[in-house]
């Protein structure tokens, strides 16, 4: 979308004679934008996944440095919350693409789950960087419902960095009132949905899409910021589509969110 | 005293780069948005914008544009803290035309290089 100047006070003309849409042309066609597709083109499946990873990583590190130094210029030792967080952010990304490289051998280990009780461990584990994020967390289990056959493990990362990149892209949004991350499992006609909803609307299907389109390049689609980053929504994406119907946008109770339908296992309903 | 407008989308970011230059005796404001940036460059007046390029909506050279456009603002100064490369940014047919008082490489920029690079843009 090509942005015009509407300003009263402007100088220029905007008209296509005026060269302002040529100006707009000629961005979208240097290489300053290009660059950002550059990183795909590469025979090695696995580095294009890399540099989006190395670019958050960047980011994250950049944002761990600045936050100790702000720290010891002011004083403040709340200013050490950030660069812990930022570490955890970190790690959680590590975590997420060692199970993406590592699907195979992952998906082999399934057992029981209960999306309830992992959903509410997911919660808690993320309080305190919710709050931090200024944002309140809350869960809503619509019902008792079978566990599902899955890497317990791989879904709580998954589940995990789904959790953080929202948080983090909501936080990016100015509101006027306290947002709430909801985090929900009920029975959908798919099966067993455990989704992550916000009360602001943070991510929506051109996100999603974006995200997936994003493969190999640095940006971050869930984010005001190009310089942050959600390769994690990318590694959730293709580790939910192993185990789950795949991630999808949804509606809950008119909050706008991310969820996966997960099939009850057969084996457990004969039990 | 001297007015300084962060535009950072990283809320945690902008609000420390906002604390430290209040801290070194300067009037900050905070924008995430290039449209924030634009609302609130007309409403503070402000002599220095310290800018990140890399916004979704409207990215910083967007933003830039608009600002040179007006004759009012051709006395702000501008301070990139960017992760865009400038090798790439001067490949760029209008970098130059956008007037930009100091660069800076955002990954190689600590708060203090940072704080340092608006005093020398301000004393300028």
């Amino acid at each position: 979308m090509l942005y015009y100047p509407v300003h009263t006070r402007c100088k220029h003309n905007i008209t296509k004679d005026n060269g302002a849409e040529g100006f707009m042309d000629q961005l979208a066609k240097s290489k300053w934008l290009n660059e950002q597709k550059m990183y795909s083109a590469s025979n090695d499946a696995s580095l294009p996944i890399f540099t989006y990873i190395a670019e958050n990583l960047r980011s994250e590190l950049h944002k761990f440095s600045s936050g100790v130094e702000y720290a010891q210029i002011t004083g403040d030792l709340k200013g050490l919350d950030g660069p812990k967080y930022s570490a955890q952010a970190m790690l959680k990304l590590i975590e997420c693409y060692l199970d993406y490289i590592d699907q195979v051998e992952s998906f082999k280990q399934t057992e029981p789950v209960s999306l309830s009780a992992l959903l509410s461990s997911v919660m808690s584990s993320m309080s305190g960087f919710a709050n931090w994020q200024q944002c309140d967390l809350d869960l809503q289990v619509m019902g008792k419902y079978q566990p599902v056959m899955a890497n317990r493990e791989v879904l709580k990362t998954v589940l995990t960095s789904l959790s953080s990149i929202l948080i983090l892209a909501q936080s990016e949004i100015v509101h006027r009132t306290r947002p709430v991350v909801t985090f929900v499992v009920r029975k959908t006609k798919a099966g067993i949905s455990a989704g992550i909803y916000s009360s602001v609307n943070a991510i929506d299907s051109k996100t999603l899409k974006t995200a997936r389109q994003l493969y190999g390049k640095p940006g971050n689609p869930t984010s005001k910021s190009l310089s942050n980053g959600s390769a994690g929504l990318f590694m959730a994406d293709s580790l939910l589509g192993k185990m789950s119907n795949g991630l999808k946008v949804s509606k809950f109770n008119n909050m706008q969110g991310l969820s996966a339908n997960f099939e009850v296992s057969q084996q457990i309903a004969l039990v | 005293m001297k007015k300084i407008l962060i535009v950072e989308p990283d809320n945690e970011l902008g609000k420390q780069y906002q604390s430290l230059v209040i801290g070194q005796g300067y009037q900050a404001k905070l924008a995430q948005s290039s449209d924030d940036a634009l609302s609130l460059i007309d409403s503070y007046s402000p002599d220095v914008v310290v800018l990140e390029l890399q916004m979704i909506e409207h990215n910083g050279l967007e933003l830039l544009y608009e600002l040179r456009s007006y004759v009012d603002w051709d006395d702000i100064k501008i301070v990139l803290n960017t992760s865009v490369k400038q090798s790439l940014l001067k490949k760029s047919p209008v970098y130059s035309r956008l007037n930009i008082a100091k660069y800076l490489y955002k990954p190689d920029t600590p708060p203090s290089k940072l704080l340092s690079a608006i005093e020398s843009v301000v004393s300028s």
